[in-house]
């Protein structure tokens, strides 16, 4: 029993460093938390325990889709008698979460920034050009909150308990379900980097990353992703997008170079500590958003920067 | 094919919008169709056209509109649909401060159970509200298979196959109908969606299509329905509380630097930082 779980999303290899930010947020609401860790690899699991004192690991594979998971959940959510659900946002959750909530009569707080009291917070609206406050009218609720907001989980000096659950899964007929693995790339992934570049329609028609930018990325330590017409273009894959449509990244340093500034992509980066622009269009709209703006030809500044960067690290 | 398609009216994102009272206030603003939307229109056009020739006309499958909120706002998204090529529409009056994620879901839940769509398709989110939670909560109340955030699909004899995108890969999954889908911007490519009429041959354009005149003039004939929320739910309650209303805090003013060591001086103290 307890008041609140905690969703662990289960890598082959780790727990989702997303899933700890949720559980930060979760520590400030609450005393009484447990984990519900959700993959195969039972080592993977066991790490949990240094989290919580009770983890419930729910044996998952790649082929179950919600429709096999949420009335497992909605068991296990009944059982443990929980009176909230924390979870990352992630592709993953904002799948699977609500159809949890309509099977178990709960409520459902997406995305939040702020999470004051059990049940309540605050989240972005209008592409984070508003915050609007949100509270549970139901005894239960499911809350996703927005990784960026918060700060990953320490570990206690605690060895917590797990149970095992391969029961509950029902089928669901008529549903197949795979996953094609992308091609590994090298290097911090854009929710995690603490330094990000962006780069934009003004790179011009690139069909790939253009030496410059790489060479600034690997120096900075930095993640790579596009605005939504890059991405359009090939550029980048779908999931490197950054913006209100694509990832909301809030690392130490955003910077953005031949982006234009459209309204969904500065909503996607607005909670950068500092945002430094690169775009030869004074006019341009990120400049209005950026901390540090500089008017000039990528293809002239970014190897001038590199040199400079390169020979005086600090 | 009957698909039922769900069109939210929402404030045009690109206008600027006042605060008065402790409140957004939109009064000043144009109403549009959520841009997702309006891909999932785009979606059920094009698994309901058929060739004729080099291009494509409607064909046997029929597309209801469904739209929710405020008369005014709701008219103006479904006229838009039926010049597009939807075959029936119909708009929900409710007013907006009475509308939850949970109200919405029980009516197009109370809806799919009179029309008895195959398909429902669904913008994978509102760029007001930001949420995605509709769709895969029907699909939960109505106990059908769903996919969220699809960005590609082709039609199969009874089933789809729906492609989305997810953290280091891409999800595949056949699911039987009647399905709830929502979509993502990428099912607008010219050749994301695939159906057993079009055989294989792709002759969309990229992104949702416009209306045309014809099209709009065709909007005349076809009654628009107006009906209450209580023909389809008795469920009045709500699931969440909307409370205090705030702008996001400005950013404070930036400074354009004017040669390339002040730049290297403000990155210098990342170098190296790596990941956190």
């Amino acid at each position: 029993m307890c008041t609140t779980l905690v969703l662990l999303e289960l890598t082959a290899e780790t727990i989702n460093p997303l899933s700890l930010r949720a559980l930060s947020a979760a520590r400030a609401v609450s005393e009484d938390l447990a984990g519900l860790a959700l993959g195969e690899s039972a080592s993977v699991a066991r790490k949990a325990c240094a989290y919580f004192p009770g983890v419930i690991h729910l044996v998952t594979s790649e082929e179950m889709g919600a429709e096999i998971l949420a009335p497992a959940l909605c068991q296990i959510m009944e059982q443990s008698g929980c009176t909230q659900l924390v979870a990352a946002a992630t592709p993953f959750s904002r799948d699977l979460l609500p159809r949890v909530a309509a099977l178990a009569g709960a409520s459902f707080l997406s995305q939040l920034s702020v999470l004051e009291f059990p049940g309540e917070g605050k989240r972005a609206v209008l592409a984070g050009k508003g915050v609007v406050a949100v509270r549970s009218l139901l005894p239960v609720s499911i809350i996703t909150i927005e990784p960026s907001a918060f700060p990953v989980a320490a570990p206690l000096a605690i060895e917590g308990e797990i149970s095992l659950r391969t029961d509950p899964v029902e089928e669901f007929p008529g549903i197949s379900r795979k996953i094609i693995p992308s091609a590994a790339r090298g290097g911090p992934s854009l929710l995690d980097a603490a330094v990000v570049v962006g780069v934009g329609r003004g790179v011009g028609p690139v069909q790939s990353l253009p030496l410059p930018l790489a060479q600034l990325a690997t120096l900075l330590g930095a993640a790579v992703g596009g605005t939504r017409a890059t991405c359009d273009s090939g550029l980048f894959s779908p999931d490197l997008q950054i913006g209100q449509t694509g990832r909301v990244i809030a690392p130490e340093c955003y910077i953005a170079i031949g982006v234009s500034g459209a309204v969904q992509h500065v909503a996607g980066v607005r909670g950068a500590a500092l945002i430094v622009a690169i775009d030869k269009n004074e006019l341009a709209g990120i400049f209005e958003t950026a901390d540090v703006g500089f008017v000039g030809m990528w293809e002239a500044v970014v190897p001038k920067l590199c040199e400079l960067l390169g020979s005086n690290p600090r | 094919m009957k698909i039922l398609v769900t069109l939210k009216p929402v404030p045009d994102p690109e206008q600027p919008f006042r605060f008065t009272g402790g409140r957004f206030d939109f009064s000043q603003v144009g109403v549009i169709t959520n841009p997702f939307d309006e891909y999932a229109l785009e979606t059920a056009l094009r698994l309901t056209d058929v060739p004729d020739g080099d291009k494509t006309v409607r064909g046997e499958g029929e597309i209801v509109a469904v739209s929710i909120g405020e008369a005014a706002a709701c008219v103006k998204v479904l006229k838009r649909a039926l010049g597009l090529g939807a075959n029936r529409v119909y708009h929900i009056t409710v007013p907006q401060e009475e509308l939850d994620f949970s109200r919405v879901a029980r009516i197009l839940e109370g809806i799919c159970l009179g029309e008895s769509p195959d398909l429902i398709l669904m913008g994978k989110q509102a760029v007001d509200s930001d949420s995605g939670i509709v769709p895969p909560y029907l699909a939960g109340l109505l106990g059908v298979p769903q996919v969220t955030a699809a960005t590609a699909i082709t039609e199969r004899p009874g089933k789809l196959l729906v492609e989305r995108e997810l953290e280091g890969g891409t999800e595949q999954k056949e699911v039987t109908l009647p399905a709830v889908v929502s979509v993502d911007l990428g099912i607008g490519a010219v050749d994301s969606v695939r159906t057993l009429a079009m055989d294989g041959t792709f002759p969309w354009a990229e992104g949702p299509r416009y209306p045309t005149i014809r099209g709009m003039l065709r909007t005349k004939n076809i009654p628009l329905e107006s009906h209450d929320p209580e023909e389809f739910t008795k469920n009045h309650s709500r699931a969440l509380a909307e409370g205090k209303q705030e702008l996001s805090p400005p950013r404070k003013p930036g400074v354009i630097v004017e040669n390339i060591e002040e730049l290297a001086k403000v990155l210098g103290p990342f170098v190296r930082m790596g990941g956190r």
